[in-house]
């Protein structure tokens, strides 16, 4: 039987995932299936169907599962031969729901905390978050991919109020006021000029302006988490939940930032949840022990450059959007789904028939006559030649034949 | 006032109609030799000798034979048909001199140049005298060739500039497709960013109806953000319009136009007044509206005689237009200027006394075919105050204001009076003058008459008595008013006005402005 | 959910206060010569502006918003519900997200009344529950949120997804859609294509964005299994949270919370307007059945919509 294929975030920071979510895919299929029933793909949303990782294509039922929730309720209605989750059934129906709640809080409020330490920090995103995607993305995947990863990371930030970390648009921001103020004919003081000593304040980087704050932010979240009982006897509390907390916890106690504040905050405040990820991950074994193999070899030169080229086309504007719209409808069949949009084919179609129709008329226009003519002429009404006789009738026939 | 861009557009097409060139005629060496075939006596050169030459000519019988233009490759001749068939019509040579002949040249070369496809600099005419035929009657009777000489502009033209509206500078970026398809159609795109106008986009293509320039049908597309900072909103714009305009024998000019925009008052700043986040959202305004423009000033930037008159009445939303608004809302506009003399100074002293008068009604309306009647909202009503109108007001100082927001009236009347003196130094043909002013207005607001928390709509009869004590209410008391004094500098671009004003009267919550207040736009009350 | 984007805190003008030389000063102060009675404003300011009673802007058509009937948003309804529980008195009125100083509906006005009304702010929902403790007539210990209660209230988050998902981009439900967002925005049927596209896409962006996933990915990637498994998850976890309570309301409250507000606002419209299939059906038959449907109605009670069916 064909092994389940688990398309993953490659490694980073000595975790198997350089995601949270796709870390505890990871750990729930180690905990919970033999390794000869289950294979790890290092990818990028590209390559998927679903367009989001982690997911889980299962060869069986020749489905795509796509997120933790939903890889999680795929194995336990479809369970590989080796599948165990020794928490299942769940003890009471309390534990389950509080399994639910606790899994939504985590998704919810870890990932804007481990955004603004790996993604808005402009300091931890250059050093290292931006070199770990350029490592697990073949070349030249991480031009088109990266960049929007970023962007979005920092969207679901963007409610802590914290975009100060990320230095480079606060320096962008600064400079476009000061041209604007230029521009619009105030005086500015030169920047050289300007800087007086330098206060306690100014040297400090915004991390550490703000870290009361940043505590406070990851108080919020961990106090809640910090409720769910993950000691080894507890034998109440569902793997699932387990995992997930691993999958978040173990990235924000990655030490391998230069600016360190999360790990710093939790490994202090939260030491018995900084306990539990040390011996969760010790379960889920070294990343190197993990059943990886390679994405279909033969053809995957190709299949980078595919991809490359549709993130390329993603970027043009309005173009971008219908070729997405058309491809994601197109992979969705082939994944099975059979919710189809005709849609998009007809938008396609519209679009380029509008553009063909722009270009016949573009080339006609410039293949027509021309309008008028260098010299043209009116004669005096034909009652005036008419008084003219023979030569008058012949003066107007020269002139329409001139015309 | 409301549809500024509107007044705006129309005072500019009236300046390009003045600066049309009458025909030009050129030093006869200079013609091309289709023209200057030998042994014709050339009138050009006679006319232009000398005035005496031409005065012996004018009574002259004289007709034409034939016409001929030059130069125009790119140009129908069903187009050119229309400013030159009259010369060569039949009956127009009964009779006639060379004076009818000289003036009917003129009127067709005019419409011509009003086709704006021409370049005017290149623009040429020539008149010689065709060969007399043997068996033409023994007289004096001069069969006169005419041949136009003009070169076409280019037909497609990028420009980027300045430009100055009503209030507000703004950068553009012009694209024109000119004489598309050689009957003087023309394509402009424009996008543009201002002190107000956050972005704004627009596409108009224009062409003349049956080869008249002065018939026009335009299609316009717009698109714009727009700032409106004395009721703290920006105003996005989507919509579209058909225009036709046409120009009368006595130089008035009416534009008919049907409109449907969409509009979204967003962006509210974080102190708005309730007022205004109370009408912020969509609405679509479906409207046709007519302007009625008669300008017998001597000069628009800088009257010193002469009178216009402007009228703008706009129908929203009733019967079969629809949309989300029905109002029917007029505006009428005048002004006139005397120069003044002064005993023992000749001619023009420079010295002139101008006045200006205001007035604009919004009546609410049925939407559709029946129904109760919404009352107006912020978007559709008038504003008025500012350096081009009411000077000595912030801009939509005037009238009813929620907080720091001008909020707009349904009824207004605004009127001034001012007196231009030349400066000592520049004399009287400067486009520099001294300005005394004072002016005025009252901005009102509809009220509902019916006791407060029952429903926001009304019905007719409610509205009439609304709207009838609102213009009663007008003249009640003193209006607000301003006095000053200013110099105005007028550049055939925009008027430029710097003005110490002093408000006089006010009602609590209008914005006056004391001190210094800069104007600059096209139209001045 | 489409937001108008967030209001623009202005630039003060660049030339600051200048000093104005000493005689000019006296000058100015001499005028205006006379200050009479402000303008009145324009009747639809008075009527949607000014009232003795504090009025909230919240999505409702005219009628019902006339009658104080639940809003169909779900973040109004909660803090509609909140007010109404804590025995405040207030009209409602409907509005758009333009309006909002949030960019998100609902608001308050504070009562304010004349014709030439005195500036008033308006209050955001990120402040209202503050101003129901504080204008409340039933006094009541205020309780701060227990931590797992925090932890129940990201379930909420799963029913918002399945919301947004049969509201926006389940076709069964376009009509009611239509009713709720683009009819009362605007009648012309284009303006109405402009605003249903765009909401359609805010709110698939919304429901990827929450489930970590791309925003711009498009609709088609959304999971609608998905969706649904994990709202009947979360019903059935609420169900067991409030068979947990001996009261009848969340975490032992004698009166409706916050948190019963919060899961009362998506709960309601589900079972009123959702009932064809599947969410009112899930939330019918969430956990042992009909509890989560007694809890509705005792909310109802207690906010004074008894009659509302």
């Amino acid at each position: 039987m064909a092994p389940l294929q688990l398309y993953v975030w490659g490694p980073a920071f000595g975790l198997p995932s350089i995601d949270a979510e796709c870390n505890a895919a990871i750990a729930y299929l180690a905990q919970t299936t033999s390794k000869a029933d289950f294979q790890l793909i290092q990818s990028s949303p590209s390559a998927v169907p679903t367009h989001h990782l982690p997911a889980l294509h299962d060869p069986v039922t020749a489905t795509w599962s796509s997120g933790f929730s939903s890889i999680v309720r795929h194995l336990q209605s479809h369970p590989p031969p080796s599948f165990h989750d020794h928490s299942l059934p769940a003890s009471s129906s309390r534990a389950l729901a509080d399994n639910t709640a606790y899994t939504t809080f985590l998704a919810a409020h870890g990932t804007p905390l481990i955004a603004l330490s790996f993604y808005v920090s402009s300091a931890n995103w250059t050093a290292t978050t931006r070199p770990a995607y350029s490592k697990i993305l073949p070349f030249p995947l991480p031009w088109t991919e990266v960049s929007g990863i970023r962007t979005h990371m920092a969207e679901r930030a963007e409610h802590l109020g914290m975009s100060s970390l990320d230095t480079d648009a606060e320096a962008e921001k600064e400079r476009q006021e000061e041209e604007a103020a230029a521009n619009a004919g105030w005086i500015t003081v030169p920047a050289a000029l300007r800087r007086g000593p330098r206060t306690v304040g100014e040297v400090l980087v915004p991390e550490q302006k703000r870290r009361i704050k940043l505590e406070g932010l990851v108080k919020d979240v961990l106090d809640v988490v910090a409720e769910v009982n993950l000691s080894e006897a507890s034998e109440g509390t569902p793997t699932t939940l387990k995992c997930v907390v691993y999958g978040y916890l173990s990235l924000m106690l990655v030490e391998e930032v230069p600016r360190a504040w999360l790990s710093e905050v939790v490994r202090q405040k939260y030491p018995s949840l900084t306990k539990f990820v040390g011996e969760f991950g010790r379960q889920v074994g070294e990343v190197e022990s993990l059943p990886w193999v390679e994405e279909h070899e033969s053809n995957q030169a190709l299949a980078v450059q595919t991809r490359f080229a549709h993130g390329v086309v993603h970027e043009i504007p309005w173009i971008g959007e219908v070729w997405r719209r058309w491809w994601a409808g197109r992979r969705m069949r082939g994944a099975g789904k059979t919710e189809t949009n005709s849609g998009e084919g007809v938008l396609l179609a519209g679009g380029s028939v509008v553009m063909l129709a722009i270009a016949a008329g573009v080339f006609v226009f410039k293949r027509l006559p021309r309008f008028g003519a260098t010299v043209q002429r009116w004669e005096m009404a034909p009652v005036g030649f008419g008084g003219l006789g023979a030569a008058g009738e012949f003066l107007s026939n020269v002139f329409v034949k001139l015309e | 006032m409301t549809p500024e861009g509107e007044l705006q557009r129309t005072s500019r097409a009236r300046r390009r109609l003045q600066q049309f060139p009458f025909c030009a005629l050129e030093d006869p060496d200079k013609q091309p030799d289709a023209v200057d075939k030998p042994g014709t006596g050339n009138m050009a050169g006679n006319l232009t000798a000398g005035g005496s030459s031409l005065d012996e000519h004018h009574l002259t019988p004289a007709s034409i034979s034939s016409v001929e233009i030059h130069g125009a490759t790119n140009t129908r001749r069903s187009l050119l048909d229309h400013a030159i068939k009259p010369l060569v019509a039949e009956g127009a040579h009964a009779g006639s001199t060379l004076g009818d002949v000289l003036e009917r040249i003129g009127v067709a070369a005019r419409k011509l140049s009003r086709f704006d496809i021409f370049k005017e600099e290149d623009f040429g005419c020539f008149i010689s005298e065709a060969k007399a035929s043997e068996d033409a009657l023994p007289g004096d009777k001069k069969e006169l060739d005419i041949s136009f000489r003009v070169k076409e502009k280019s037909r497609l033209v990028f420009s980027a500039g300045t430009d100055f509206g009503n209030a507000e500078g703004s950068a553009y970026t012009n694209a024109v497709l000119r004489n598309i398809f050689g009957g003087a159609e023309t394509l402009t795109v424009n996008a543009s960013t201002g002190t107000r106008t956050r972005s704004a986009y627009n596409a108009t293509f224009s062409a003349p109806i049956n080869g008249n320039p002065d018939l026009r049908v335009a299609l316009d597309g717009v698109r714009s953000s727009t700032q409106k900072p004395w009721a703290s909103h920006d105003e996005h714009l989507t919509g579209g319009n058909i225009r036709f305009s046409w120009l009368t024998d006595k130089n008035e000019t009416h534009t008919l136009a049907y409109s449907s925009v969409w509009r979204q008052l967003t962006g509210l700043a974080a102190t708005a007044s309730p007022t205004v986040r109370a009408d912020a959202g969509d609405s679509l305004k479906s409207s046709i509206q007519h302007t009625y423009t008669r300008d017998r000033r001597d000069n628009p930037m800088l009257p010193q005689s002469g009178y216009l008159f402007r009228s703008v009445a706009e129908l929203a939303g009733w019967g079969p237009l629809n949309g989300d608004v029905a109002f029917a809302k007029t505006e009428v506009e005048t002004s006139g200027a005397l120069p003044v003399s002064l005993p023992g100074v000749k001619g023009n002293t420079g010295i002139s006394i101008g006045a200006g008068l205001r007035l604009g009604v919004l009546y609410p309306l049925v939407k559709g075919y029946s129904g109760a009647v919404q009352p107006s909202s912020i978007n559709d009503r008038f504003q008025l105050g500012g350096p081009t109108d009411v000077r000595g007001f912030k801009l939509g100082g005037l009238g009813p204001h929620d907080g720091a927001d001008s909020v707009g009236g349904d009824v207004f009347a605004a009127g001034s009076v001012n007196m231009l003196l030349p400066l000592p130094r520049s004399g009287a043909d400067s486009p520099l003058r001294l300005q005394l002013f004072a002016n005025g207005g009252r901005l009102v607001a509809m009220q509902n008459q019916r006791k407060r928390d029952s429903k926001l709509a009304l019905d007719s009869n409610e509205v009439f008595k609304g709207v009838k004590s609102a213009v009663e209410e007008l003249g009640n008391g003193l209006p607000s008013v301003a006095a000053g004094v200013g110099l105005v500098y007028a550049h055939p671009v925009a008027r430029f006005e710097l003005n110490f004003s002093l408000p006089l009267v006010l009602r609590k919550g209008e914005e006056g402005r004391k001190g210094l207040q800069v104007g600059v736009g096209l139209s001045f009350l | 959910m489409a937001t108008a984007p967030p209001p623009k805190v202005r630039p003060p003008a660049p030339w600051g206060p200048f000093q104005i030389p000493k005689p000019l000063q006296q000058l100015f102060s001499h005028f205006p010569l006379r200050t009479l009675e402000p303008n009145d404003l324009p009747a639809r300011s008075q009527y949607l502006t000014t009232s003795d009673l504090p009025t909230l802007y919240i999505f409702a058509t005219e009628d019902d918003a006339l009658l104080g009937l639940p809003s169909f948003n779900p973040t109004c309804l909660k803090y509609q519900t909140l007010l109404r529980c804590a025995g405040i008195q207030f009209r409602t009125l409907p509005s758009t997200n333009h309006a909002s100083p949030t960019g998100s509906l609902p608001f308050l006005l504070p009562p304010r009344s004349g014709c030439s009304a005195a500036a008033v702010q308006p209050i955001p929902s990120s402040s209202l529950l503050a101003y129901t403790a504080k204008h409340s007539e039933k006094k009541k210990e205020q309780q701060q949120p227990s931590l797992r209660e925090e932890a129940y209230l990201s379930l909420l988050t799963p029913l918002r997804n399945a919301f947004l998902y049969t509201l926006y981009l389940d076709e069964h439900y376009t009509p009611l859609l239509n009713n709720w967002y683009i009819f009362p925005s605007t009648s012309s049927v284009l303006v109405q294509k402009t605003l249903r596209f765009q909401l359609r896409q805010a709110a698939a962006a919304s429901i990827l964005s929450s489930q970590g996933q791309h925003p711009s990915a498009g609709r088609e990637q959304i999971d609608r299994e998905a969706i649904f498994a994990a709202a009947g998850e979360a019903l059935r976890a609420l169900e067991e949270l409030l068979g947990e309570s001996q009261t009848g309301y969340f975490f032992g409250r004698e009166t409706p919370g916050e948190f019963d507000a919060g899961v009362f606002a998506y709960l309601f419209p589900m079972i009123r307007h959702f009932s064809d299939y599947p969410l009112g059906e899930m939330v019918r038959n969430a956990g042992k059945g009909g509890e989560l449907v007694r809890f509705c109605e005792r909310v109802k009670r207690e906010a004074g919509w008894r009659n509302v069916v």
